[in-house]
């Protein structure tokens, strides 16, 4: 059934909507930006900022747009002098107690009232009694820190607290011009830090950025959360080379607009100090580092040797590509498929907004190419092992008739001490993939960062092997979907740019069937 | 598109050698002037024995920078990287960390500026909200052999002096003009 629709008038421009959108979502769809503070998509609207007023037609008074539903025939202007004034007032009153402290403040330049005054501001001030105070640096969890005189009153926060995680810290106290914003007990669930996100000002902001980096010095690139089975979508914010924060960007289908604090700090694995970040050779029980071209041979040399007695495990943390790429470099060797993947690492159970108790971001797209048969069955027959990413190998010694480890990983680890030859391969923030969520959505990630010099992800390290054995070389990861998507009906007729920024569902998953019914 | 013509020479000009010597009565006049000039200690002498005789520098000259601090000795600074993001020449590096003042908030840990990238333009003094940088001290020539020589970190920008009689500012003026000094 069609949805009912009726049409309206933006600014003199005619617009078709949905029957009960928001005057304040039509024009968003239509172009027509309309400033707010207290309104956001996933909160419920109390329409206390006065700031998204817009000139109804036959309405005497303004109407706050984020709370009108359009009706048919409706004629809005958004841009008439009423309005102007109106919005200007509204700013001017908004920041009459705003304590103006834009250089310390870590909000400056992607501050709400900043944009709006550049639009409607006043510009010179007419109250001239002295403003209230309220409490400043008020450190009040883990990962927020409050500054309550910066605050709007907004009530975005007290309603996140209120109707999404359902915590109830915030709150906001006393009336008229003291009314000030407190957190009632310590903030500490596991999605606090979406309450810096949705702040318009600078009265929440978040702790493990605090003083980092200007906001206007960052760059933006689209990825995706690896930190669980959700595949958060998310921004990564980046500064000469170094990933400097995470912050989710709406999907609704995944995350609306939310993400977990836990997820927000998986940047800081990218430049941890137990990072591989060169190719090393084991000889005579010392590690030594060589450059990747030997590392890569020597690792070959053992692939070519034991080709059909590899036993392989493979990852559920690598991208789809790197999987399939596997996958393609076994068969070419006509060794047994990769073992069956490992659990997860444990931490947190399900819950009811975003958090899968399967902290690996691939296990969907990665079982896949796996076998069902667990590594270590595998490793009975097998002289030559090879480890994508798990420490699924620490103890060589329980199987003396291995003739080699290689290990293929981001980070150091017990397996990566005993293997034989050592290649690091890219992190997700490092190169291009795609993911595949718990939901058997296929969303892709970019290159962030620049991986250590001659890291290469595995699809690029697997596909060169397989060359060796009469393999297709892939010359992208665009390339590699595209043979995996004639290959696997997890990724049928998907193309890797029809990904997009928000990412499909194969016809086959569940997903896919309840969007369809 | 805008035709200049040029100008036509003149039948004297074409000749060349009046317009020579026009200009050699005026080389020999200044030699003339700054021998007997030099010797009779006359200001009428057309060259400045730099660096022994210095000139006066005019009373909005920029010069390098110095870091001006609070009355207890800390840096003004509040680590805003506005001069930072205003400098074309990408010479002001700049480290920011909370200050232990909640008063205060934010402060340089780490503050420096490289004075050979410097392009003496100002903008950081005219971008900074809290008058804490300033184009003011003594120093205006500044000679090295080493390149480190020309990194003022913070410390070393705090302990410049400001020239004498410089224009310390809006608040100074203000007090100088209560005081009736102007």
């Amino acid at each position: 059934m069609a949805q009912e629709t009726v049409k309206i008038t933006i600014n003199g421009k005619e617009v078709v909507a949905p029957k009960g959108t928001l005057i304040i979502e039509a024009a968003a769809q239509a172009g027509v930006e309309i400033p707010h503070y207290c309104y956001h998509p996933h909160l419920s609207r109390p329409a206390v900022c006065r700031m998204c007023l817009v000139d109804v037609e036959g309405q005497r008074k303004l109407q706050p747009s984020c709370s009108t539903p359009v009706q048919s025939g409706q004629v809005i202007r958004t841009d008439s002098p009423k309005v102007q004034e109106a919005v200007r007032e509204v700013l001017e009153f908004t920041l009459i107690n705003h304590p103006l402290d834009c250089p310390v403040c870590d909000q400056a330049g992607e501050c709400g009232l900043q944009n709006n005054y550049q639009d409607y501001g006043l510009y010179n001030t007419k109250f001239t009694l002295p403003k209230v105070h309220k409490a400043k640096v008020q450190k009040i969890g883990p990962t927020l820190t409050l500054d309550a005189e910066r605050c709007i009153l907004c009530s975005r926060c007290v309603r996140f607290t209120d109707e999404i995680t359902k915590t109830h810290e915030m709150g906001i106290m006393q009336r008229g011009d003291h009314a000030e914003i407190r957190a009632v007990k310590e903030v500490n669930n596991p999605y606090s830090t979406n309450l810096a996100d949705i702040c318009p000002v600078g009265a929440l902001t978040q702790n493990d950025f605090r003083f980092k980096v200007r906001v206007w010095y960052l760059k933006h690139e689209q990825s995706i959360c690896p930190g669980c089975a959700r595949g958060c979508n998310i921004v990564v914010d980046h500064y000469r080379g170094e990933a400097q924060r995470m912050r989710p960007r709406n999907n609704n289908a995944v995350n609306q607009s939310w993400m977990c604090d836990d997820g927000r700090l998986l940047y800081k694995a990218i430049r941890s100090e137990d990072r591989l970040n060169a190719p090393m050779l084991r000889k005579d029980g010392k590690r030594l580092a060589v450059t990747p071209s030997v590392a890569f041979s020597e690792a070959l040399q053992l692939l070519e040797k034991h080709a059909k007695h590899t036993a392989t495990q493979g990852s559920a943390f690598v991208s789809n590509e790197d999987a399939f790429a596997l996958a393609m470099l076994l068969k070419m060797m006509q060794a047994p498929v990769a073992a069956s993947l490992r659990e997860s690492p444990a931490g947190w159970d399900d819950d009811a907004l975003l958090r899968k108790a399967d902290r690996t971001p691939n296990r969907t797209g990665a079982s896949a190419f796996s076998g069902t048969e667990d590594f270590a069955v595998r490793l009975k027959n097998a002289t030559l092992a090879l480890v994508i990413q798990e420490d699924a190998l620490p103890d060589r010694s329980l199987y003396p008739q291995l003739a080699g480890v290689i290990y293929v990983g981001t980070h150091d680890c017990p397996t990566a001490k005993a293997a034989d030859v050592v290649l690091p391969m890219a992190m997700w923030a490092e190169y291009e993939g795609s993911f595949t969520n718990f939901q058997g959505r296929v969303q892709r990630f970019r290159p962030v960062v620049a991986a250590p010099e001659g890291v290469v992800p595995l699809w690029q390290l697997a596909s060169r092997w397989s060359q060796a054995f009469g393999g297709k070389l892939f010359a992208s990861a665009a390339e590699v979907f595209r043979a995996m998507a004639t290959e696997h009906p997890l990724f049928a007729k998907m193309t890797f740019d029809g990904l997009g920024e928000l990412g499909l569902c194969a016809p086959s998953t569940e997903q896919s069937k309840e969007a369809q019914a | 598109m805008i035709v200049v013509p040029r100008p036509a020479y003149s039948l004297r000009e074409k000749v060349y050698f009046w317009e020579i010597a026009k200009g050699l009565l005026v080389t020999f006049g200044h030699l003339a002037r700054n021998l007997w000039g030099a010797a009779l200690r006359n200001r009428t002498i057309q060259t400045w024995e730099y660096p022994e005789e210095p000139r006066p520098y005019p009373q909005r000259v920029r010069l390098l920078h110095r870091l001006v601090k609070r009355p207890d000795g800390t840096p003004k600074c509040v680590a805003c990287y506005m001069c930072a993001t205003a400098c074309p020449a990408v010479a002001i590096e700049i480290i920011a960390e909370p200050s232990p003042d909640d008063a205060i908030e934010k402060r340089p840990i780490s503050f420096v500026i490289d004075e050979l990238r410097c392009v003496m333009c100002g903008f950081c003094v005219e971008a900074c909200p809290k008058d804490a940088i300033r184009m003011d001290s003594e120093v205006g020539d500044l000679m090295g052999t080493r390149r480190e020589d020309f990194i003022f970190t913070l410390d070393r920008l705090l302990e410049m002096k400001p020239r004498a009689g410089a224009y310390l500012g809006d608040r100074e003026l203000e007090a100088k003009r209560k005081a009736g000094l102007i």
